[in-house]
């Protein structure tokens, strides 16, 4: 006993160290565990989602008290109409305005049940599925097209991230409703004609079970492009 | 009665060093950790039971407590590595029993100590 000396002194001291360094570990380990983790950002994005529908909000509402001040300025000042006529047509063309008028509609819908045994993945729709019909239909001569009522312009992109798909940055739902504004008879023709988009709208759709519909629409109406749209490094170069 | 107490004093000013520095640790490590701790307690518990019984050899208790800290987490360390993650439930196992057994002898020479018997 009468060995006992500073260094078991020291030995205890590192013991009792670990003992809470190990207890607080365990507590930060339980902070950051995944789930919470995961939890957290869940959080973060639905936070974040509802932030960009109070600022789309704030656009929209923006962007009609602009168009009031168009149509008001025109009718001030007779020399403006046919500018605000061109301005109108523009914002038809570029996706701004909604539009209404004959075209083709697109139902796109996963396959609920998966026989067992099967890979998941041959039985939902992807976003190249998407992207096959879309782009048959603008080679269709479509003049508008909106998935699920986002409407496509010139920088939107149908794409995937994770499990689901995004257009517009928004998360698109099984049935994808693609609603394209055209001549319906030539629009089904270049779905017929397109290889990836006719594959899929019959030879999948039967053999896996996904629920297609094809139908012409006389009035099919599409919604503005209701997205920001920030010109930040594209420069305008003078006509040349 | 000195003697005694000045271990016990270093336990109390380690625990009350790790509450204030509160070393971070990453999460992966956290089972080294512990079964290192596990270890260090296995240690320190044969060192009290040798003291009791007039055995205590301060060398043999230092390369113990070193010794069998860092076996234990290499012992989950070569687990992980092999694709054998229980492995650690043998030192976790070893560890337990040799602490239970070392309680009981303390607890026996307390009660000769003391003349309880």
């Amino acid at each position: 006993m009468k060995r006992l000396n500073i260094s078991v002194v020291i030995i205890l001291t590192i013991l009792g160290l670990l003992l809470t360094t190990s207890f607080y570990a365990k507590q930060t380990g339980l902070k950051t565990s995944p789930l919470s983790r995961k939890g957290q950002l869940i959080k973060v994005v639905r936070e974040l989602e509802q932030k960009r529908e109070r600022l789309k909000n704030d656009l929209k509402e923006l962007r009609a008290s602009l168009t009031e001040e168009e149509k008001r300025a025109a009718s001030e000042r007779g020399e403006l109409t046919s500018f605000t006529k061109e301005l109108q047509d523009l914002k038809t063309e570029a996706g701004f305005a909604a539009v209404n008028g004959p075209g083709i509609e697109v139902t796109l819908e996963d396959n609920p049940t998966v026989p067992s045994g099967e890979d998941p993945n041959n039985y939902i729709i992807h976003d190249y599925d998407l992207r096959a019909v879309i782009n048959a239909l603008w080679s269709g001569n479509a003049e508008a097209i909106a998935v699920n009522d986002q409407r496509l312009i010139s920088t939107s992109a149908v794409r995937c991230v994770g499990t689901t798909i995004l257009a517009n940055f928004i998360r698109l739902g099984t049935p994808y409703v693609i609603k394209a504004a055209g001549n319906p008879d030539e629009l089904e023709k270049s779905l017929n004609r397109d290889r990836h988009a006719s594959l899929l709208l019959n030879s999948y759709a039967k053999s896996f079970g996904l629920r297609v519909k094809v139908t012409k629409v006389s009035g099919l109406k599409l919604p503005p492009y209701e997205g920001s749209l920030k010109v930040e490094y594209a420069k305008t170069l003078g006509e040349q | 009665m000195k003697l005694y107490l000045l271990p016990l004093l270093g336990l109390l000013v380690g625990i009350f060093l790790g509450f204030v520095l509160k070393i971070p640790i990453p999460p992966a490590y956290v089972r080294y950790l512990g079964i290192a701790v596990l270890a260090a307690l296995d240690s320190a518990f044969g060192g009290l039971r040798a003291s009791l019984e007039k055995q205590f050899n301060d060398r043999l208790f230092i390369t113990g407590f070193f010794s069998n800290t860092i076996l234990a987490a290499f012992i989950v360390y070569i687990g992980d590595r092999l694709g054998v993650e229980e492995l650690y439930l043998a030192a976790v196992v070893a560890f337990g029993v040799r602490m239970f057994q070392n309680l009981a002898l303390i607890r026996r020479s307390i009660f000769k100590r003391w003349h309880w018997e």
